[in-house]
């Protein structure tokens, strides 16, 4: 007879629980009696449901169904976790609430059922993946979340672009999960430990090194970190927009919150490896975002840019664990600042997309920068919101792109590697190119031809989109709260 | 620790070098006697027609997909069988909540049109 | 009052921006609003300027607030406080915006409430920068006065005005990202971001080198000085006129600020070692900028370059580091704030209604447009420094101070105002004498009213300022004597004490 759940494995599995739960009540409304709008407002509500339900694990750390009767939690939530948690269901809920118009109503709303379901499935996934402290809650959390994207990318079946996004996605990410899985099985065989600190032992086989090296692909891959990034272009692009808006934002979070959980052991790779992938990533990120003729992918490809930065914040991390500056006051200083930069590259991202979403409703579709000339001047908000968008991925002072790179550059520069800062820094000078660029695009030249909208812009998805924008805003004045 | 793994290393090496000495032997002792009838594709004795590439429909597919779904599904109910009595109740209930979402599922597929082959 | 003077002074122009860019008023009503928040916040900084305690050394009308806390440095603070240098600065900003307003239905035609949004958070930017008594709100502002130009340059500008804000942005970024570096460095090596505390402190000569090479060289782009100047002609002739008159009044004089504070003040044994080099630069901007201006046709570079010239002097007065250069520098700032504003103005009136800046364009204007001829040649005569303006004053002080310490630099300089008279009475002679070549220049329009508002003041502070510069002096003395003192035990350290000890509050000249 299994222990019975304590309070705190409920607290940790509510929010999941609940996502799934409306997730299984979709199909069952769509089975018994199908009801277009009564779908949308279950899976809104199971996602603001689920937000509701991570909000108490903002004040405490929770950790949670200890694997084998307390030896180690298989599930760990910290505040800044969960935080990174409301990041995953918000952006859910705004790409909820972009698609409402188009992905929905898509094909006479055959696909509305997939749409919200996978909608509520992929962020159990992210959660999962965000609180994973054993190799079976992270593979699971994993695959939960990439299985509803690869046919979310895909929703839009007569584009060929998201056609080939979707099989691209689902054929590479099969790959890396394979990567991830064998890594595991041999990090097990090695050391008997399937929890996430078995990579942080100091001496490790050569068994167990290539199991953890494997492992790092597998996460590097879902985060799109070069070499790995190569996917990520034309999967962004090809998706659906509020679709891409989820990977941008949620993805990526979890992705990378889970990376610096797993970051293996001090042996294998020593802060300057993982200071050296990040100016990698930072460089093959920026250039090839500089020659972009299309916003979409300039903001995929800048993507790879800032998840170079936030290597930074594991290189800064790596060279605390290895002075051993653990315990000391500001030694989760550089996980704060991961924290903090995922949640302001989330927010301007979600943004991004979102306001990109609406335009693309008066370009036909297209989001090369042609079509999408001088538009921001014909529709204001959505011009306004990419504006601010852009401002703060761009990394602007008074809004919280600026301060989450500043905190990141700090975090490294405390470690002593004011080389690598400089040099991050500098290569943040080419992004600045590609998003004035976009600016000078979208605001200062005369606009084409007018084109009739596609879809009516919606009010609620604009009320929606105006939420990350002014969160941008605001936590780039006030960073306070959200330094977790 | 490794050493336990020796005897399967030795199985695999035992069945490569099975299989390899078996192939290698065919082809030094066989005697090749090419004839135009033994390149022919074979079926059931009648002279072949069509194109061997001929397409599925896609509904083969489907039902594949669904085939495997269930049929996974399936394992987990072995895995309970055989702990049946020690689990209890709550086994049950478990269990019990586990085909209840698998019904939906398949609730779903059905009402969708899923498993109708003519559609 | 006291304590709310400054927030307010940086609240107002940001409100302002906000109110103008989400009201549904009208156009007309727009620009009255802005109109409104400009001549409060001017009025502030008149009331700044007068209320400013002349007597009393550091830095008055301090506010404190917290912001948020940064690992390993402390909180990080609102912190805001004005001293001798940057008072001059916060008024010479705050008087520039109304004027700029005033002008700008001649040459902002579209997208009116966008054009005034930008220019009243550049406003708050700008007096921030000025402001700011914290190391991160500092960067903040500095960086924030960047977007609104990069957007009014870009969307008002000229033919070429996007590869121009592109630039801009560009070389001013370098800087402030190196800066940043510098920047942090500083805040955690001694725990904290507070400009007061730092300006006290005694930080390791190493890291007073690389923070001082990093905060200089964001500095120097800025300014700018040869050979970063670059971006500045195709900022200026691309920029509408209104751009071009903060780009010149205010912009650039964040730079020469940022040399003093947060060169030479906060890093005084680095300032020392690097001065010599930095006030050859200063000069070789001075001969450089007045050669190349010599050489232009276009009446707006003519301007852009005289500018690099002219802030060649700044830097070679704030890096001879005497009290009596030192005083020159800021008040050149100033100077250089209101005469080459009222130049950029002056070709923006020609702009208006020729369309063209060629000076071979003009000529015998004194004939046909006599009021416009009257302006200009005082603002060339008080550009090229002759007695009884401000330009006279500011030259004289920072020669003076650098012939006592570096002379043969000095001796160049001097060079350069002979050489800035030659262009400068170049220029006026071909668009003001001579015969009128162009049928056009005989029927220009008259001056209209609002030009006459924003030149006559303008005109007037700088005959007010070249006859009686003591307001701006004595505010600007204890400051600088300040700074000398500051600098002075490692000028010692260095055996090349180059004025002799100064004991504190000693009449220094």
């Amino acid at each position: 007879m299994p222990s019975a759940l304590t309070a705190a494995d409920w607290m940790l599995a509510a929010p999941l629980l609940w996502l799934t739960g409306a997730g299984v009540l979709i199909l069952l409304i769509d089975a018994l009696r199908p009801a277009r709008l009564a779908e949308a407002v279950v899976a809104l509500l199971g996602l603001t449901g689920a937000g509701w339900f991570v909000l108490p694990l903002l004040r405490e750390s929770v950790s949670g169904f200890a694997a084998g009767g307390g030896a180690v939690p298989m599930l760990v939530s910290t505040p800044g976790l969960a935080a990174l948690a409301l990041l995953c269901l918000g952006s859910a809920f705004v790409a909820g609430a972009l698609g409402l118009r188009r992905l929905v109503e898509y094909e006479g709303g055959r696909h509305g059922t997939a749409f919200w379901t996978l909608l509520l499935f992929c962020p159990a996934g992210m959660l999962l993946t965000l609180w994973s402290n054993h190799m079976a809650t992270l593979f699971l959390g994993i695959e939960t979340l990439s299985l509803p994207l690869y046919v979310l990318a895909a929703l839009q079946r007569n584009d060929e672009h998201s056609v080939e996004a979707g099989l691209k996605y689902f054929l590479l990410g099969a790959f890396a999960s394979g990567f991830l899985g064998f890594g595991m099985a041999l990090v097990y065989a090695a050391t008997g430990r399937m929890d996430a600190a078995a990579g942080q032992e100091a001496a490790l086989g050569p068994m167990a090194a290539v199991g953890l090296g494997m492992l790092l692909i597998g996460l590097l891959f879902k985060a799109a970190i070069a070499p790995f990034h190569l996917w990520a272009a034309d999967v962004y692009q090809g998706a659906p927009t509020p679709v891409t808006a989820l990977m941008a934002a949620g993805t990526k979070a979890a992705a990378v919150a889970a990376l610096f959980r797993w970051s293996p052991g001090i042996e294998l790779l020593p802060p300057t490896a993982w200071a050296m992938l990040g100016t990698l990533t930072l460089v093959v990120g920026n250039l090839s975002a500089l020659n972009q003729a299309n916003l979409k992918r300039m903001l995929a490809l800048s993507g790879v840019a800032h998840a170079g930065i936030l290597l930074y914040a594991l290189a800064a991390n790596a060279a605390g664990l290895r002075t051993g500056g653990s315990g000391g006051e500001y030694a989760d200083g550089p996980f704060q600042s991961l924290s903090f930069y995922l949640l302001a590259y989330g927010f301007a991202s979600l943004a991004a997309f979102g306001a990109l979403e609406l335009l693309e409703r008066h370009s036909g579709g297209r989001s090369d920068d042609d079509a999408l000339r001088g538009m921001a001047r014909r529709h204001p908000l959505p011009g306004a919101v990419l504006c601010v968008a852009l401002l703060s991925l761009a990394g602007f002072p008074f809004t919280a792109g600026f301060l989450a790179k500043y905190f990141v550059f700090v975090e490294l520069i405390r470690v002593g590697m004011t080389g690598w800062a400089l040099a991050g820094i500098l290569l943040t000078l080419l992004a600045f190119g590609y998003y004035l660029k976009a600016l000078v695009n979208l605001f200062m030249r005369e606009p084409g031809p007018q084109r009739p909208a596609m879809v009516p812009a919606d009010a609620f998805a604009a009320a929606v989109l105006l939420v990350p924008a002014i969160l941008s805003v605001v936590f780039g004045v006030w960073p306070a709260p959200l330094r977790l | 620790m490794l050493a336990e793994y020796a005897p399967l290393l030795a199985w695999l090496v035992l069945v490569m070098a099975f299989v390899g000495g078996l192939l290698a032997l065919t082809a030094w002792i066989g005697r090749a006697r090419p004839a135009p009838g033994k390149a022919e594709t074979y079926e059931c004795g009648m002279q072949p027609m069509g194109d061997a590439r001929g397409r599925f429909s896609v509904h083969y597919y489907l039902v594949a997909v669904l085939f495997i779904l269930f049929d996974v599904e399936a394992l987990f109910l072995v895995l309970w069988a055989l702990r049946a009595r020690e689990l209890g109740m709550s086994g049950l209930i478990e269990v019990g909540l586990f085909l209840a979402v698998l019904a939906v599922g398949w609730l779903h597929i059905w009402r969708r049109g899923g498993l109708e082959w003519d559609r | 009052m006291n304590q709310a003077l400054l927030p307010l002074l940086l609240g107002l122009p940001l409100a302002g921006a906000f109110l103008v860019l989400l009201s549904p008023a009208g156009e007309r009503l727009q620009r009255w609003i802005a109109m409104a928040v400009a001549l409060a916040t001017a009025a502030l900084g008149i009331q700044l300027f007068v209320a400013f305690q002349a007597g009393q050394e550091g830095f008055q009308f301090t506010f404190q607030a917290p912001w948020f806390r940064l690992p390993g440095a402390g909180e990080v603070q609102i912190a805001l406080g004005v001293d001798g240098i940057s008072v001059l600065m916060v008024t010479l900003s705050a008087l520039l915006v109304p004027i700029v307003l005033l002008v700008s239905p001649g040459h902002i035609l579209t997208r009116t409430r966008e054009y005034l949004f930008w220019l009243l958070l550049m406003e708050a930017g700008m007096l921030g920068v000025f402001l700011a008594l914290d190391l991160v709100l500092f960067y903040v502002f500095w960086e924030l006065s960047l977007i609104p130009l990069y957007f009014i340059i870009g969307i008002w500008g000229g033919e070429n005005r996007i590869y121009a804000t592109i630039k801009f942005v560009l070389y001013t970024l370098v800087g402030s990202l190196v800066m940043l570096v510098g920047l942090i460095r500083v805040a955690l090596d001694r725990g904290t971001t507070d400009v007061a505390a730092l300006l006290r402190d005694d930080l390791d000569p190493e890291l007073q080198r690389f923070a001082f090479a990093c905060f200089a060289l964001s500095f120097l782009i800025k300014v700018p000085v040869v050979p970063f100047h670059t971006w500045l002609p195709d900022a200026h002739v691309q920029a509408p006129a209104g751009g071009s008159v903060i780009l010149a009044g205010v912009m650039l004089k964040m730079g020469t600020y940022g040399l003093l504070r947060y060169g030479v003040q906060m890093f005084p044994a680095a300032a020392v070692e690097f001065a010599p080099w930095l006030a050859v630069i200063g000069v070789v901007g001075i001969v450089y900028g007045s050669l190349v201006a010599w050489a232009q046709r276009d009446f707006k570079k003519l301007v852009a370059y005289s500018s690099v010239a002219h802030l060649g002097f700044v830097v070679l007065g704030s890096f001879a580091l005497n009290v009596t250069a030192l005083q020159g520098a800021v008040l050149q700032g100033v100077n250089h704030g209101i005469s080459t504003g009222a130049l950029f103005l002056l070709v923006g009136v020609l702009y208006d209604r020729r369309h063209t800046r060629e000076l071979a364009a003009f000529g015998g204007l004194a004939r046909t447009f006599p009021a416009y001829a009257f302006l200009l040649v005082i603002a060339t005569l008080a550009s090229v420094g002759l007695p009884g303006t401000n330009g006279f004053v500011g030259e004289l002080l920072i020669l003076l101070g650098a012939f006592r310490s570096l002379p043969w630099l000095a001796v160049l300089g001097g060079l350069g105002v002979v050489l800035g008279a030659v262009y400068m009475l170049g220029m006026c002679r071909q668009v003001l004498f001579g015969p009128v070549t162009d049928e056009r220049n005989r029927s220009l329009e008259p001056l209209k009213p609002a030009e006459w508002l924003a030149l006559a003041p303008l005109c007037a502070l700088m005959l007010w300022i070249g006859l009686y510069p003591a307001p701006l002096l004595d505010r600007t003395r204890l400051a600088c004597e300040a700074l000398v003192r500051r600098v002075q035990p490692y000028q010692a350290a260095e055996g090349a004490a180059l004025t002799p000890p100064l004991p504190p509050g000693q009449e220094p000249r």
